[in-house]
C-alpha cells in the first residue's frame, strides 16, 4: 500500500517542491500550510511521516510533534524537521521533543527524499 | 488671524496631510498586490516544469527540461524571477545547482553584479540577495564591498549573503563591521555561524581585537559552531581575557568545545574570588563538558550561597549522566546542608521533568 505523508510548511515554493518530490517518489502527499491545520490533517489522516517546517504562524512545528505525541492515536507518528534553525540547542530540542530526523534548510530535495525513506524503513524494520 | 483660526487650519493641514499619506499607503499596497496577483498569473503555468526541472534527479533529463523551461519569453522569467532568487537561498544539491544555471543564463548574475552600483538602495540590496544564493566565491569581493555601502539594510543583506556564500574570505571583514558598528552584532552572529568551520581562522584572530564586543561574538560563535580546534585559544580567553563578559562567553563556549584539558580552567573560573555571573555559567558549563572530574566541585558548589551558581551546579551534575544524578541522590538523601539538600532535589526534579517531555 502507498505510505502517506503529510508535509507542512507555510513557504508555498517548499511546500510544492517537497510535495513534488515525494509524490515523484511514489508516496501519497497531503499538504498543510500552517501548524494548526498540520495538526488537524494529521489526526485525520493518520499519516505515516509527517515533513514538518519549525517556524510556521500559530502553531510551531516543535509544538505539533508535542500535541501529536500527546495524542494516543497519533503518538507514533514518523516526524522529520525542515528548519532554517541549524543550531545545536534548535536540533536539540527537536530530538527532544521526538523528532525521528532534523533537515537542515538550505536542503536538497533528493536527500530530503532519502531521509524519509529510511525513517520510514526504520520504523517497518 | 487669530490663534485659534490658525490652530484650526494647522490641524486642517495635519489632517489633510495624514488623508493623503493613508490613502498613498493604501494605493501603494493595493498596487503591490496587484502586481503579485498578475506575477502569480503569469508564473502558474510554468510551475510544475520548474518544480519537475529542480526535483529531477538524472542529469540528462534535467538538462532537456531546462533548457526547454528556459524558452520561456522574458516577460514570464521577469515574473519567475523572484522565486528562483528566494529559492536560491533555501536549496542546496543538484536543485540549487540548477537554479544557479538558470540565473546564470537569464542574465540574472550579471543584471545582479551591474545593480549592486545602482542608486536605489533596494536595487542593491535585492542583488546581494542573488549573488549570496549563487554560493560562489567569486562575489564574494563584491559582498565584501557591500558590508561597507552607506545604507545600513543593504549592509545587513550583504552580511548574510556572504553567510550564505559559503567563502571563508567573508568572515574577517564581517568581524570588522562588528568593531566600527556597520552591521548590528546578531546578523553577522548569524553569517558566521553559517560559514562553519571556515571562519574558524577568522574568529580565532578576532580573540586579539582590541574591541571588546568582537572578541565576545568571535567566543561565543567558536563555541556554537563546535570549533573544538580552538579550545585552547576559548581556554585562553577564559583565562586571560580582561573583559568580564567575554570571559563569560568563553565558559559557555567552553563547555561545549572544550575537551578533558578544558576541566581546570571552568573548575578555576567557578571559584569563590571570581565574578557572580562567571561562576555560575562556569559551573553550567562543567554539565555541557561531560568530565565527570567536575563532580566533587559542583558537589560542593550546591551549597554556594549565590542562588544561580548552586542551581546551575545542581542542572551540571544532571548533566552527567549517571555518576552525576547519583551524586545528586546522595546529596538529597543525606544533605551537607538545607541548601545544597534543595537544590540537588530541584536539580534531579528538573531532570525528570525533560525526561517526561521527552
Amino acid at each position: 500500500m502507498r505510505q502517506t505523508i503529510l508535509v507542512a510548511d507555510d513557504d508555498r515554493d517548499i511546500r510544492e517542491l517537497v510535495v513534488f518530490k515525494l509524490e515523484q517518489s511514489g508516496y501519497g502527499v497531503i499538504e498543510a500550510e500552517d501548524g494548526a491545520a498540520a495538526l488537524e490533517a494529521a489526526r485525520l489522516h493518520r499519516p505515516d511521516l509527517c515533513v514538518l517546517d519549525v517556524m510556521m504562524p500559530g502553531l510551531s512545528g516543535v509544538e505539533v510533534i508535542r500535541e501529536l505525541r500527546r495524542d494516543r492515536d497519533c503518538a507514533d507518528v514518523k516526524v522529520i524537521l525542515l528548519t532554517a534553525r541549524a543550531q545545536e540547542a534548535d536540533v536539540e530540542t527537536g530530538f527532544s521533543v521526538g523528532a525521528d530526523d532534523y533537515v537542515v534548510k538550505p536542503f536538497s530535495p533528493r536527500e530530503l527524499v532519502s531521509r524519509v525513506q529510511a525513517v520510514l524503513a526504520r520504523s517497518s524494520a | 488671524m487669530t490663534t485659534s483660526t490658525a490652530l484650526l487650519l494647522a490641524l486642517a493641514a495635519i489632517s489633510a496631510f495624514l488623508a493623503v499619506l493613508g490613502i498613498g499607503i493604501v494605493v501603494a499596497r493595493a498596487a503591490r498586490h496587484q502586481s503579485t496577483l498578475r506575477r502569480a498569473t503569469i508564473v502558474s503555468p510554468i510551475r510544475p516544469a520548474l518544480l519537475r526541472v529542480l526535483t529531477e534527479d538524472d542529469p540528462a533529463a534535467r538538462a532537456e527540461q531546462l533548457s526547454a523551461l528556459l524558452e520561456m519569453a522574458d516577460s514570464t522569467w521577469r515574473a519567475l524571477e523572484p522565486t528562483v532568487a528566494e529559492l536560491l537561498g533555501k536549496l542546496r544539491g543538484d536543485a540549487h545547482a540548477t537554479l544557479r544555471e538558470m540565473a546564470e543564463r537569464q542574465g540574472t548574475v550579471e543584471r545582479a553584479r551591474r545593480r549592486v552600483d545602482r542608486l536605489g538602495a533596494v536595487g542593491r540590496a535585492r542583488a546581494a540577495e542573488v549573488l549570496g544564493g549563487l554560493e560562489d566565491p567569486d562575489v564574494t569581493d563584491t559582498l565584501v564591498r557591500l558590508l561597507h555601502d552607506r545604507d545600513p539594510e543593504v549592509r545587513q543583506v550583504a552580511a548574510r549573503a556572504l553567510g550564505r556564500s559559503g567563502d571563508p574570505r567573508g568572515a574577517a571583514p564581517m568581524l570588522s563591521c562588528i568593531q566600527d558598528g556597520s552591521v548590528p552584532a546578531r546578523v553577522v552572529s548569524q553569517a558566521l555561524l553559517r560559514l562553519g568551520a571556515g571562519a574558524q581562522p577568522a574568529l580565532v584572530a578576532s580573540l586579539d581585537m582590541p574591541d571588546e564586543l568582537s572578541r565576545a561574538v568571535a567566543v561565543e560563535i567558536l563555541g556554537l559552531s563546535g570549533a573544538a580546534g580552538a579550545a585552547r585559544n576559548v581556554e585562553r580567553c577564559l583565562r586571560e581575557d580582561p573583559s568580564r563578559e567575554v570571559r563569560i562567553r568563553a565558559a559557555r563556549a567552553l563547555g561545549k568545545v572544550g575537551t578533558r584539558s578544558s576541566l581546570d580552567a571552568l573548575l578555576d573560573a567557578t571559584e569563590a574570588g571570581q565574578p557572580v555571573g562567571l561562576r555560575a555559567v562556569a559551573a553550567r558549563a562543567l554539565g555541557d563538558l561531560g568530565h565527570t572530574g567536575a563532580i566533587p566541585r559542583l558537589l560542593a558548589l550546591l551549597d554556594d550561597p549565590v542562588h544561580r551558581v548552586a542551581s546551575n551546579a545542581g542542572r551540571a551534575l544532571a548533566a552527567l549522566g549517571r555518576a552525576g544524578t547519583d551524586t545528586l541522590q546522595e546529596a538529597v538523601d543525606a544533605p551537607v546542608s538545607e541548601l545544597s539538600g534543595a537544590h540537588a532535589l530541584e536539580a534531579l526534579a528538573r531532570a525528570q521533568l525533560v525526561g517526561l517531555g521527552a
